[in-house]
């Protein structure tokens, strides 16, 4: 044996401990620690009790229907703005299309935490639009859109994005000729629509309201900002228990609400897969858009779809025109007269402002590079080593895909809220790290996918060719191999990065005072009715958005941004 | 012409400012197949969808049966079409798809279910009626396509290159299938191409279309022993075109115009011919394919059976008395 051969010899057993090891302790251990907390008390099977317990406050009570119902009209309302997207955008003739698919396609960079702030810029107390209707219409209270109005709002124009994305691509799918032939035999547009073109679209449709239920019930920041003091949601009161020092109680809401999740997701993915219809045939012919022939129909439909671009565009600019604003001007004026640097230069300018943005800065990039050498090197062994210690791997990089982000948390803080012996005896709950060690554990299964299609896309013959010309294996790998997935790795890091930089959950369990980061400053920011806060957190949004619009165009460019992976669930 | 079941009139089509055949006249001998051939951007799919009514005509008349149906919406013109890929809703069964444009015209359930059992009965499909189109082979996907198209009554039906993504093999299989039923059911089949087999099997009349003109109307035979133009001559077989120099000698006396001879016209052992270099010999199984050097210019000829020239030998060449085309039209 060469010398480099033991050393890579050595390298690859001593990376593969180290993964086995964060997986067993990061990702296993919290999630078996959450199901003790839920189920176990003073050493016995106590999950009845439990229940009643939490079945007998009336805050969980109220949460659960709130949750309920609020799912139940996101689901109606959600996939009529959906469809209508996609009807605009796909089969009819509307003028503008292409103005109208970058209007509906803003929740892809406006979502979570950094849409519910935005809407609460734009029509909460402090709003640019409640200013002007307050001003038209002085009986409107400042708070009106404060509650599960501003919940079921932000619900049903932020998750449209699976119809967006999958819904649009079902459409695009249909064989036109179908179409014609229906038309040839006479049928009308109306049966058209109804026996030809949706039962196609069918199985996507029904997988998109699966998602989109999953997500609605799942919402965390959405109320959070936009819910008031009145309306809550289940996922806040996950979060509330658990600071009430409630672990057990966190623990059961965070399973039962997981196991609900993840039914739906995996639900979704069936429903997909079983719907998947072909028609047998190689090419088909691509859908033509349809001129709306009704006249008076074509004018509602231009008026409706622009009338939702607005929706969409709206508070956008008025975030990004606000955040060059005075923070003076905030909540006064309906557009800002005079422009500044200042919310800029106090955010990145090292100050108070500047911490969160800092810490976030730190605990994404460290996560993200942590992932990606986790993901660099796990992969190409799961890939070419088919045995069940790759298989368990492989599951459990895509655990965290399915199982709710809140109860990876709560699992975390039930496993090290003590010491613990895996990582040293040492209390982790507290310290700086355990938050980035939630991020690398969240980012992982995004990563793993990419990486892995484009480790798998790679032809053997390289690698072959290198080894006949007496490479060794890690040669092999960092001269060939690794700069043929550089661009894909490189390109989900910013993805991930990017979702760090607003990821909720997770930094509301996690964090402390010593690395509140950038989410939890633009809640705080939000809520808070300090118009400096307000003008800073309108700073970080409008950042955070121009980050995430640079690595979607990026994505499109590479064409990766297209393929279901690249969804956020 | 009094039996001709469709008749194009000074037809012309295309788009709206952009008319892609101009003057099109052409009239269809009930259950005739007639094939539209054309290499692609020759507007022969474009010549069908206007017949289907997809397309409105920008001049001139579409008449089925003597009735003028230039202006009818496609459903009412009575003309069936098997798209290509067939166009089946994948969502439906067999029985759906046949079934389709009878429940569109709100036909009772009873003359439903016994109009589609005939057609699928003709079709021989019965037995397939409850599988939906993706777990049917593609013989068979075919059927259902031509009964789905036959349900409604049609006479005519208008194939648009229905074969055009399939290999070999199956196409060859596909187009006996096509044209026993057609023979069996007999219905006029209008049919679009660019595969010349396809329009040399199946075709009774081929109207070759060729940039948005017709070259040349005739059976297969006809197009190819007296091409009409030079395009038919080179689009329907091999041939070779003589250089003006090369055409003197060979056929004895000076030609104005453009001359070809196809392949199996050339003949390698003339008593009194010209000598030719042997430069490449390529066996194909039942004929080989001989490229020859003939005083400078490339010539090919086709020998069926052996004894084959070696490469670099000389053999005495001559085209056989009166195969040569020639086209007074000059050389482009």
């Amino acid at each position: 044996m060469t010398r480099t051969a033991g050393f890579d010899r050595l390298f690859y057993w001593f990376g593969l401990i180290v993964i086995a090891w964060a997986v067993l302790t990061f990702l296993l251990v919290p999630m078996v620690a959450a199901l003790h907390a839920a189920l176990f008390r003073h050493g016995g099977l106590a999950i009845l009790d439990a229940i009643a317990e939490l079945a007998r406050s009336r805050r969980v009570r109220a949460a659960l229907w709130n949750t309920a119902w609020m799912t139940g009209i996101t689901i109606v309302t959600g996939t009529i703005v959906g469809m209508f997207q996609v009807a605009v955008l796909e089969y009819f003739r509307v003028r503008g299309r292409g103005f109208l698919k970058v209007a509906f396609s803003t929740p892809l960079v406006f979502g979570g935490v950094v849409a519910a702030a935005g809407y609460n810029f734009t029509y909460g107390p402090g709003g640019a639009i409640t200013a002007g209707l307050t001003a038209l219409f002085p009986s409107i209270p400042r708070d009106w859109f404060i509650g599960w109005i501003g919940v079921l709002f932000a619900h049903t124009f932020l998750m449209t994005s699976f119809h967006f994305l999958f819904l649009r691509a079902a459409m695009r799918r249909i064989d036109y000729s179908t179409i014609e032939a229906a038309r040839s035999m006479g049928a009308s547009e109306l049966t058209i629509l109804r026996r030809v073109v949706l039962p196609v679209i069918m199985p996507t449709l029904l997988a998109v309201t699966l998602l989109t239920l999953s997500t609605a019930a799942g919402s965390f920041a959405a109320p959070q900002v936009l819910g008031g003091r009145d309306f809550h949601m289940l996922s806040q009161m996950v979060l509330t228990l658990n600071s009430l020092r409630r672990p057990d109680m966190a623990a059961l809401l965070a399973l039962l609400m997981g196991i609900v999740l993840m039914g739906l997701i995996l639900l979704s993915q069936y429903v997909e897969a079983k719907g998947a219809y072909t028609a047998g045939t190689k090419t088909t012919a691509r859908i033509q858009l349809r001129q709306i022939r009704n006249p008076l129909m074509r004018i509602v439909m231009h008026a409706l779809a622009y009338l939702l671009a607005a929706i969409y565009l709206v508070p956008v600019a008025l975030i990004v025109l606000f955040s060059f604003a005075p923070a003076s001007s905030i909540g006064i004026e309906i557009l800002p007269s005079t422009f500044t640097l200042a919310n800029y230069a106090r955010v990145l300018g090292g100050g108070t402002a500047f911490v969160p943005f800092f810490n976030s800065m730190l605990m994404g990039s460290v996560a993200v590079a942590v992932a990606l050498a986790i993901t660099l090197f796990a992969v190409p062994v799961m890939v070419r080593q088919r045995s069940w210690l790759t298989r368990a791997l492989d599951i459990s990089f895509f655990l965290p895909w399915i199982i709710p982000t809140i109860l990876l948390a709560v699992g975390l803080i039930a496993a090290f809220d003590a010491p613990n012996p895996l990582v040293g005896n040492v209390v982790l709950l507290g310290t700086y790290w355990l938050l980035p060690i939630g991020y690398v554990i969240f980012s992982l299964p995004l990563m793993v996918r990419f990486v892995r299609s484009a480790f798998i896309g790679i032809d053997p013959a390289f690698e072959e060719a290198a080894r006949a010309m007496g490479a060794s294996g890690s040669y092999r790998f960092r001269r060939v191999v690794l700069p043929l997935v550089a661009p894909t790795a490189i390109l989900v890091a910013g993805m991930k990065f990017n979702n760090l930089m607003a990821e909720y959950p997770l930094s509301a369990f996690l964090y402390n005072v010593n690395n509140r980061p950038l989410p939890i400053a633009i809640v705080d920011g939000a809520v808070s009715a300090d118009p400096d806060q307000a003008a800073i957190s309108l700073a970080y949004v409008t950042l955070i958005m121009a980050f995430s619009l640079a690595v979607i165009l990026i994505a499109e460019r590479l064409s990766l941004g297209r393929t279901p992976e690249s969804s956020n669930l | 012409m009094a039996d001709s079941v469709l008749s194009l009139q000074n037809l012309d089509v295309g788009f709206p400012g952009m008319t892609v055949v101009h003057d099109l006249n052409l009239d269809v001998a009930d259950g005739a197949f007639v094939s539209l051939l054309g290499p692609s951007g020759s507007g022969k799919s474009t010549v069908l969808r206007t017949i289907a009514g997809l397309l409105p005509a920008l001049g001139g008349r579409v008449a089925l049966e003597g009735r003028d149906i230039t202006t009818l919406p496609p459903e009412r013109r009575n003309v069936g079409i098997v798209f290509q890929n067939y166009a089946l809703f994948p969502t439906m069964t067999a029985f759906e798809n046949i079934a389709f444009a009878l429940r569109v015209a709100k036909k009772p359930k009873a003359e439903i279910e016994k109009r589609v059992h005939e057609v699928a009965a003709m079709a021989r499909i019965t037995d397939q009626l409850d599988k939906k189109p993706a777990s049917m082979s593609g013989g068979q996907q075919q059927r259902v396509a031509i009964a789905r198209a036959l349900v409604t009554g049609s006479r005519v039906l208008l194939f648009d290159e229905p074969l055009s993504n399939l290999d070999a093999k199956v196409r060859a299989s596909m187009r006996q299938e096509i044209k026993r039923l057609q023979t069996e059911l007999g219905f006029t089949a209008i049919f679009v191409t660019h595969d010349q087999e396809d329009a040399l099997t199946m075709s009774d009349v081929i109207v070759v279309l060729n940039h948005g003109k017709i070259e040349q109307i005739g059976d297969g035979r006809t197009l190819y022993r007296k091409p009409a133009t030079p395009f038919i001559c080179e689009f329907i077989g091999v041939s070779n075109e003589l250089a003006p120099q090369l055409a003197a000698r060979l056929l004895g006396s000076e030609i104005k115009g453009r001359s070809f001879v196809r392949l199996e016209d050339v003949m390698l052992s003339a008593t009194a011919g010209i000598p030719a270099r042997v430069k490449h010999v390529e066996f194909l199984g039942a004929y080989s394919r001989i490229d020859l050097d003939v005083e400078g210019h490339a010539l090919s000829a086709m020998l069926i059976g052996d004894p084959l020239p070696d490469p670099g030998s000389t053999v005495p060449l001559a085209v056989r008395p009166g195969a040569a085309h020639i086209f007074a039209e000059a050389i482009p």
